[in-house]
């Protein structure tokens, strides 16, 4: 793990300045945490099935990686902004959009947010800063250096923050956000989940001291350190002192139990492998969390998905009409007449 | 040359006398009016700002508005149309400019993938207007990188609003048109006419509205009986029409022509109008023929007034080949070869 305090020093912008760091996190911070992880887990475990029965057309699991992606969409300040990867739909729920909203943009429903135009795991929402992710891989991260260059244009105290697999970081897209990023000093953190099932180690620390950006990394298997090291990057993007590209090694499980119930699921791989197990220990050992807390927790989170999950597969999908808004602001003559035909 | 044809009232000059200006300065006051109403509109693009644009359309603005809002970026089609989406999410309203309609493709994936889906990928929660300005078209000897007609590749992108206009008072009332437009806006400027084509252009605010086709030379009711063409043409080769209709006169033939202003979504109405009215038509594009918007223009037409149609319809086009350089002038539909195709067409 390498500080972002020495990786800034070498950005050459004086390092973090004391008072542009966050709080340190407390134990709140990491019951939050907790829950938010356990209930990407469960979701996620729940969508995988869903898929392999058919019932979904599509699931981007992020199993063994909620807790990285959890703890980064934690990282960011009420009014900031998130541009996900598909994969970090996870990170969507964790600023505020409801795991009932997700269902219905999972099933495409006629209550979906997006009116069932896009696939599963693109959730949107204007009013938490959720832009929905792309189909293609890397398209979001340029866009989110350029939303942080219009907020520091605006001087709103805004920060931007996209996460993508490394495999992203071969795309075009990659380097001109990064090499914007670096030339606007636009206020944005870049956050790659550096997944032992992705591609080729990247060296993106290489790549970001080549355009003047500062890097940090971070193993993912420890959430508390993900969130405080992102938030660091959040304040120094804050503080004016630019763009932060973060990589947060990650390992996603793909062995899942037979049920989506078992409770085994909250505790996979080898000991000490799960980043989930491995902070619900530490909740434990600090009394921030008893089996008894657990319990009701994960029984909670279960009924929360068991609603949405069945609320959403009984809601009806959306009029054929539907298609046709939004392409425009108004529908226009030949749409109008091409929604006609398709209702008719 | 000028539009004389234009019924377009115009504003007097605050001396009485007419303001006669050229696309570019048309354009360039556009920008300007904009920047000065909406504080939340930016150009940015490669050399737009101290250089002014590699064709001076945007010259002035970096002096008055500052590298803020008027912003010389690194060159990369892909990042300058990205950040542009990415500032138009947050609420800015960028004007980016690429340089030439030829070097567009490089960020073709964040127009078709990303700006043209924001809408209705997020179910209306966002949305990423904005307008790219870009010069098309050849007859500049620029050859096959700096000369092409991309038209159609972005009509054929539900989402997108394509606008190309021909002579200064329009470029200046559809460039403000486009700005204030809730949709993203493909904005070609024809370059072969950016200083050649003068006229008249109103001081102060005004708007031509986005698809409304504007019929530049009308067929006399009574004259529609004997042999009548519609000519449908945009950018530079509405100048090739005009002088293509002007010998036709000669021989007697009449031609109504239009010109389209907005390309999508097209003014269908005045074209189905103006074919109905003389069963002729022929439509004149620089881009290459294959799939190019004539073919669109054509089958619209057929669905729409077929039992009206006295002769097949024309397509006088640019070959389907890459942009020459020495041949530019035999690869363009110019009016020798729109003239032949309206005496064929008269005389079917």
């Amino acid at each position: 793990m390498s500080s972002l305090a020495t990786a800034s020093a070498e950005a050459g912008d004086g390092g973090v300045g004391g008072k542009d760091v966050a709080p340190q996190t407390g134990l709140a911070a990491g019951r939050a945490l907790y829950a938010h992880a356990a209930r990407a887990r469960l979701l996620s475990a729940r969508m995988t099935f869903l898929q392999h029965a058919g019932r979904v057309a599509f699931h981007a699991a992020c199993i063994g990686e909620e807790v990285a992606i959890a703890a980064t969409a934690m990282a960011l300040r009420e009014g900031d902004w998130f541009f996900p990867g598909h994969r970090e739909w996870a990170g969507a729920l964790v600023r505020g959009i409801p795991t009932a909203t997700y269902a219905h943009q999972a099933f495409g429903t006629a209550v979906d947010v997006v009116k069932g135009h896009g696939a599963p795991d693109h959730p949107a929402s204007r009013a938490r800063h959720v832009v929905p992710a792309s189909g293609l891989i890397g398209a979001h991260l340029v866009q989110a250096v350029g939303a942080a260059w219009a907020a520091r244009m605006r001087k709103d105290d805004v920060v931007t923050l996209a996460m993508f697999g490394t495999a992203a970081a071969a795309t075009g897209d990659f380097h001109n956000a990064v090499n914007f990023a670096g030339v606007f000093k636009a206020p944005c953190v870049l956050v790659s989940r550096a997944s032992r099932l992705g591609a080729k180690k990247a060296d993106l620390a290489d790549r970001a001291a080549a355009y003047g950006v500062a890097c940090a990394s971070v193993d993912g298997g420890d959430g508390l350190a993900v969130l405080t090291l992102v938030r660091e990057a959040v304040a120094r993007a804050a503080a004016g002192k630019g763009a932060t590209l973060v990589e947060v090694a990650t390992e996603r499980f793909t062995s899942l139990p037979d049920e989506w119930s078992a409770p085994e699921l909250l505790s996979l791989g080898a000991a000490g492998a799960d980043p989930l197990a491995r902070l619900r220990a530490a909740l434990e050992r600090d009394g921030a969390l008893d089996a008894a807390g657990h319990e009701a927790l994960v029984a909670e989170l279960r009924a929360e998905i068991d609603a949405a999950v069945a609320a959403a597969e009984g809601a009806a999908r959306p009029p054929i009409a539907s298609m046709f808004e939004d392409v425009y602001a108004e529908l226009p003559a030949h749409l109008r007449a091409q929604a006609e035909e398709a209702s008719s | 040359m000028t539009v004389n044809e234009s019924k377009t009232p115009h504003a007097p000059h605050a001396s009485g006398a007419p303001r006669v200006m050229n696309m570019v300065q048309a354009i360039n006051e556009a920008l300007h009016l904009e920047m000065k109403r909406d504080e939340r509109m930016i150009v940015l693009g490669e050399d737009v700002g101290r250089v002014g644009g590699v064709f001076r359309v945007t010259q002035g603005l970096w002096d008055e508005f500052g590298d803020d809002r008027v912003i010389d970026t690194p060159l990369s089609e892909g990042g300058i149309l990205g950040t542009a989406i990415g500032m138009a999410l947050y609420g800015l309203v960028p004007v980016p400019e690429v340089q030439f309609a030829d070097f567009i493709f490089p960020g073709y994936d964040q127009i078709v993938s990303e700006l043209a889906k924001m809408r209705w990928r997020s179910g209306g929660e966002y949305s990423a207007k904005m307008v790219v300005r870009t010069p098309v078209g050849g007859g500049i000897r620029g050859g096959l990188y700096h000369s092409q007609s991309p038209e159609s590749l972005f009509i054929h992108v539900a989402g997108l609003k394509v606008v190309c206009p021909s002579n200064p008072h329009d470029a200046k009332g559809l460039l403000l048109a486009a700005i204030r437009d809730p949709d993203p806006v493909l904005f070609f400027e024809p370059k072969r006419i950016y200083r050649a084509a003068r006229g008249e252009v109103p001081e102060g605010d005004y708007v031509v509205p986005l698809s409304k086709a504007k019929v530049v030379r009308e067929v006399d009711a009574a004259d529609a009986g004997r042999a009548a063409v519609t000519i449908l043409a945009w950018g530079a080769m509405l100048y090739e029409a005009i002088a293509a209709a002007d010998k036709a006169a000669e021989q007697g033939i009449q031609c109504e022509i239009v010109d389209l202003r907005t390309l999508w979504p097209v003014d269908i109405d005045t074209i189905v109008a103006s074919v109905k009215k003389t069963g002729r038509v022929i439509v004149v594009h620089e881009a290459p023929k294959t799939c190019g918007f004539g073919a669109e223009l054509i089958a619209l037409i057929n669905e729409k007034c077929f039992l009206s149609l006295e002769a097949p319809p024309v397509r006088v086009t640019g070959f389907d080949t890459p942009f020459p350089y020495t041949l530019e002038m035999d690869y363009l539909p110019l009016a020798h070869r729109i003239l032949p195709a309206i005496t064929e067409t008269a005389r079917y």
